[in-house]
């Protein structure tokens, strides 16, 4: 009575419907049992899991890269990574609460204070060390050793006349300039064009145009008759490709040393970077604060070793004070 | 003798890659290299967090991927009735299988990243990487199925077997061979690919090994790009160690791939 029945039809009929059907179920089972295996594996970790997410300007990324290394050495345990994404979008993340530590190269807009705000997040800015722009150029290039802040406009404004070396200045070869200069999420690209055009963002734009300070150093180091402007610590990274230009700012021409930069003679090209250290409380309150504590201690020792200018030592102090205070608790 | 030389060029090719990548990183190997993260420091950079990444995708890849591909293959053979819709869907699939590896990227970015809110994880990578795998598995699944003979199945079912009984115990063991070498060659292409890993985010730094498919997203070929864009030479050794370490990878799936096969010719013969 089972059997009969049914059977004659079921070639065509029920058959067809129930094998897929378990042809997917048994997919989905094979699929949820390796998923539980693989997602059983994460369970055993000893400190919850939580991750401590690092990003922001490239500009700080070579320290930001030090700093988590030896954070993880000294804490083994810990879980840190580093992500680049520019300095206004690392703001921008720090402020959706993606990331908890962005590194900026510039402080921060009062639109983006305005959205950490409306999304009930606090943050500490603490500056890490001062840095410049640093004019870079062909090592083969020896014609030219200094430029004026009006011939770096004349070349980098908007709709810019330049085009050859000689139009910048009548003594150079006629070879066409090849420009490389960071992407316009990077706040080196805002602070150049600030200080140069007089409004940031201000800029021509048929350039090379990358986040990846490497990429501007290896572009220069492959053309002859190329120009770039990147941070100073990843010129210092570079040095052995390409030549900083000097740069009279109005006190004559001067280098981009740690020293300049530190005494104010590399004037308005220096800046102060900061890292923006969010106060989203959760599970890993602790490593964030015991991380950003660290960031500010070992920057000062690491700063000119990496081709950044430390700040003067008061300046440490009072962030660690800060930060000491902030990780008390949530206010 | 065309062929000959064809496939000398090709072994040759194969064997200078290797020779270069070798005599490159050997300055690099060490056990640590294996184990310990990266580094601002040559010496000291290993690539402990991308080898696990790796294998995490992998083993992602495959689980999402070949159960889905060679169901979707089963069905399009054994189950679809040809025309119509069977038409559109073999299109598809076959379009898919030659869209460029970025363009899954930048779909899995706005689909796992962002649409079902993954965030730039291991898992929105696995579920990427199986994406691109996808048509490649299904194409070839469908070959090997095809290549059945029709005698086999007409023999099942004068014997009075369902559809699906002609299935699982004619049809998939006698393709299996063919479908399990054309899944490993998808899976080994796709488990080699930086581009759509790089658009989903992955990280430039790690310090640790994920332990979990919601782990932060690493892997050996967007560790090897991380590296070459360095600048400094000394990185160029640590990224060809990196590079022999994913060849190893890729190797022991082949040969995986391989005792599984012969295992499912002895069993179907």
């Amino acid at each position: 009575m089972i059997a009969i029945g049914p059977r004659s039809g079921s070639r065509e009929g029920p058959a067809r419907q129930t094998p897929g059907g378990g042809l997917l179920l048994r997919t989905a089972r094979a699929v949820t049992l390796l998923s539980a295996l693989l997602t059983g594996c994460s369970t055993d970790g000893g400190d919850g899991g939580s991750i401590l997410i690092v990003g922001g300007s490239s500009s700080l990324y070579p320290l930001s890269e030090a700093v988590a290394e030896d954070f993880a050495r000294e804490h083994p345990g810990s879980r840190v990574v580093v992500r680049v994404s520019g300095t206004s979008g690392g703001l921008r993340r720090l402020c959706e609460g993606e990331i908890h530590i962005a590194g900026a190269s510039r402080p921060m807009t009062s639109a983006e204070a305005a959205r950490c705000r409306s999304n009930g997040i606090g943050y500490l800015a603490l500056p890490v060390a001062r840095d410049g722009v640093a004019v870079v150029v062909n090592a083969d290039n020896v014609a030219v050793d200094c430029l004026t802040l009006a011939e770096l406009r004349r070349l980098w404004e908007p709709g810019s006349a330049v085009s050859t070396w000689r139009d910048l200045r009548p003594v150079l070869a006629a070879e066409r300039i090849r420009l490389f200069g960071p992407g316009t999420v990077s706040g080196t690209y805002h602070f150049f064009t600030a200080v140069v055009m007089g409004r940031a963002g201000a800029s021509r734009s048929d350039h090379y145009q990358t986040e990846n300070d490497h990429l501007i150093a290896r572009g220069v180091a492959g053309n002859r008759w190329s120009l770039g402007y990147l941070g100073s610590a990843s010129y210092a990274a570079n040095e052995d490709r390409v030549r900083a230009l000097e740069v009279d700012t109005g006190f004559g021409c001067v280098p981009p040393t740690p020293a300049t930069i530190a005494d104010g003679s590399y004037g308005s090209l220096a800046r102060d970077l900061y890292i923006y250290v969010s106060d989203v409380y959760n599970k890993m309150y602790n490593s964030l604060y015991n991380f950003a504590i660290h960031y500010v201690s070992v920057t000062q020792a690491l700063a000119g070793e990496m081709g950044y200018a430390p700040l003067p030592a008061g300046e440490y102090e009072r962030s660690l004070a800060r930060l000491a205070t902030a990780s008390e608790g949530p206010s | 003798m065309a062929c000959g030389v064809a496939a000398a060029m090709v072994a040759a090719a194969f064997l200078t890659m290797a020779v270069v990548l070798v005599a490159k990183a050997w300055s690099a190997a060490d056990l640590g290299f294996l184990f310990d993260p990266s580094s601002r420091v040559a010496d000291r950079a290993g690539i402990g967090p991308a080898l696990a990444g790796t294998l995490w995708l992998a083993a992602l890849t495959v689980a999402f991927a070949f159960p889905v591909g060679v169901g979707t293959a089963v069905y399009l053979e054994e189950y679809l009735p040809p025309g119509g819709v069977a038409v559109v869907v073999s299109g598809a699939v076959a379009n898919l299988a030659g869209v460029p590896s970025v363009v899954y990227g930048v779909a899995g970015l706005a689909l796992f990243v962002r649409g079902m809110g993954m965030g730039p994880t291991l898992l929105a990578g696995g579920c990427t990487l199986a994406a691109l795998a996808l048509p490649t598995v299904i194409v070839t699944s469908r070959a090997a199925i095809r290549a059945v003979p029709r005698g086999l199945r007409e023999a099942a079912y004068s014997l009075g077997a369902t559809r699906w009984q002609v299935v699982r115990g004619q049809v998939l063991p006698a393709a299996a061979p063919g479908i399990v070498t054309g899944s490993c060659a998808a899976f080994i292409r796709t488990v080699g690919e930086a581009a759509p890993l790089l658009v989903l985010g992955a990280v430039s730094v790690m310090t640790f090994a994920p332990r979990s498919p919601a782990d932060p997203l690493t892997s050996l070929p967007t560790q090897v790009f991380a590296w070459s864009t360095r600048s400094q030479q000394d990185f160029a050794a640590v990224a060809a160690g990196a590079g022999v370490a994913l060849l190893l990878v890729l190797l022991v799936m082949n040969l995986v791939a391989r005792v599984v096969r012969r295992r499912l010719q002895g069993v179907s013969a």
